[in-house]
C-alpha cells in the first residue's frame, strides 16, 4: 500500500479524513516495514523507510520555560530533529518519543509546511515588517519570546482586531493571520489525530478489544502497553471511537450503546 | 553526494534503521544520526567506515562508494601508493599509465603478465 497524498492543508479537513489517511500510512508501514499486525509502531523506521525522510538527535534551543521535543523542517528533503536534551525521557519514556515523532510525521504528510501562512509576505504581528517564520505548537506564549508588556499589548490589539473582525474584512483577514502564525492549533489538533490514528490502527483495535470490558483502568493500561503508547492517548482514542467514556467519578465505563453502533 | 546522503541511500536499500546499525556496531544512535546528516566537519575513520559497512553486509562497490564519499581511498590504492612513493620508477609509470585509455591499459596489463608468467618459469629451472 501507497503513503497517499493529503488534500491541500487546511483547518477544514476534518479527522475522518487525517484518520483515512494514516490507516493508509499504517497499512504502508506493516507491508515495508514486515510488521504484519501494525502495531507497536517503529516510527522511526516508518519515518526513514516509508516517507524517506531524515531522522536527526540534535539539540534543540529551547526558549526559557518551553519544552520542545521534535521539529520537522523541509530542509534537505525533509528532516525530523528530536531533541536529544531530553533522551533520558525518551528512553524511559518510549511512548512519548513515539507520539512526538508521529506528530512531527503528521505534520510532514498532512504538508502543513505548504500552507499559506508560510508565505512570506504574510504580516508580522507588530509591524508591517516581514516576520519571523517560525511556528510553536503550544499556546505558551513566551514561546515566541514575547516579554510580559509584550503580552499585554498583543492582547488589547488581538482584542481590537476581534471587535473589527464582525465588519472589517482586512481586520478578520489579519486575525486569521495572527492566529495561523501564533498558534495553528488546527494544525497542532490534525499532527496529533495523525500521531493517535497511525499508532492505534482502527482494525487492529477493534480485533482486540472484543473482549475487553472497559470498566476498569487496568485494561486500558494493558491496550496502551500493546500499542506502545501513552494511557492517554489510548485513552482519547477510545472516547474518540465511542468505546469509552469517563464518568464524573474519573472512573472508565463502557459505552455499551454506541458499542453496538460502534464504528466498526 | 555527501558521506551522510550514500550513507542513507545503501542503509535504506538494505531495509535497515539508524538504530538498528548504530546498535550493531555499538555506536550511540544520535551519533549516527547526526553522521548520516553530516553534522561533523570530520569525515569518519575509515575503521569506523568498515564496522558500518560490515553490519550493513556492503558489497565491495558500496564499500567504495562511502570510503571515496568520506574521502579515504581503498586499503590496497591507498598501500600501492605509499609504495610508489618510495620508488620513483613506479610513479612515472602511474603518471604515465592514467593518461591511457582503457583498452591500453588492458593491453599493458597483458604484458605485465606476461612478464611476470615468464619470471615465474625462470623461477622454477631454477
Amino acid at each position: 500500500m501507497e503513503i497517499p497524498i493529503a488534500p491541500m492543508p487546511s483547518r477544514y479537513i476534518p479527522h475522518s479524513k487525517v484518520e483515512e489517511i494514516a490507516t493508509a500510512c499504517n497499512k504502508a508501514y506493516r507491508s515495508k516495514c514486515n510488521n504484519s499486525q501494525g502495531y507497536p509502531v517503529d516510527v522511526e523506521a516508518f519515518i526513514d523507510l516509508c516517507l524517506f525522510k531524515s531522522i536527526i538527535y540534535d539539540d534543540i534551543e529551547e526558549p526559557d520555560g518551553t519544552i520542545v521535543f521534535a521539529s520537522y523542517s523541509q530542509e534537505n528533503d525533509g528532516i525530523i530533529t528530536i531533541n536529544d536534551r531530553h533522551r533520558a525521557l525518551f528512553e524511559k519514556r518510549p511512548d512519548i518519543l513515539r507520539s512526538c515523532i508521529g506528530h512531527e510525521a503528521g505534520h510532514c504528510i498532512l504538508r502543513h509546511h505548504e500552507h499559506d501562512s508560510f508565505d512570506e509576505n504574510t504580516l508580522s504581528l507588530f509591524s508591517m515588517d516581514k516576520p519571523k517564520l517560525q511556528r510553536f505548537h503550544r499556546s505558551s506564549w513566551s514561546q515566541y519570546g514575547l516579554t510580559p508588556d509584550e503580552i499585554i499589548q498583543f492582547k488589547r490589539q488581538v482584542e481590537q482586531l476581534r471587535q473589527l473582525a464582525a465588519i472589517s474584512e482586512p481586520a478578520r483577514r489579519m486575525l486569521e493571520q495572527i492566529e495561523d502564525r501564533l498558534e495553528p492549533d488546527w494544525m497542532f489538533r490534525q499532527a496529533e489525530h495523525f500521531s493517535m490514528c497511525l499508532l492505534i490502527p482502527a482494525d487492529q483495535l477493534s480485533e482486540l478489544i472484543t473482549e475487553i470490558r472497559f470498566d476498569s483502568w487496568p485494561p486500558i493500561y494493558r491496550l496502551a502497553e500493546t500499542f506502545g503508547v501513552s494511557i492517554s492517548m489510548m485513552r482519547v482514542r477510545l472516547e474518540k471511537l465511542n468505546m469509552l467514556k469517563i464518568g464524573s467519578d474519573g472512573k472508565p465505563y463502557p459505552d455499551s450503546k454506541l458499542l453496538q453502533q460502534s464504528l466498526f | 553526494m555527501s558521506f551522510g546522503k550514500t550513507l542513507q541511500r545503501i542503509r535504506r536499500s538494505k531495509g535497515k534503521t539508524q538504530r538498528e546499525i548504530a546498535n550493531k556496531i555499538e555506536m550511540d544512535y544520535s551519533y549516527f544520526s547526526r553522521l548520516e546528516n553530516d553534522r561533523f566537519e570530520s569525515k569518519p575513520t575509515r575503521e569506523t567506515i568498515d564496522k558500518i559497512t560490515e553490519a550493513l553486509d556492503c558489497t565491495e562497490e558500496e564499500r567504495g562508494e562511502l570510503l571515496a564519499a568520506a574521502g579515504r581511498i581503498d586499503e590496497d590504492i591507498e598501500n600501492a601508493a605509499k609504495i610508489a612513493s618510495e620508488r620513483p620508477e613506479l610513479k612515472r609509470l602511474f603518471r604515465k599509465v592514467i593518461e591511457l585509455s582503457p583498452e591500453q591499459i588492458n593491453k599493458i596489463e597483458k604484458l605485465i603478465q606476461e612478464e611476470q608468467a615468464k619470471a615465474k618459469a625462470k623461477r622454477k629451472k631454477v
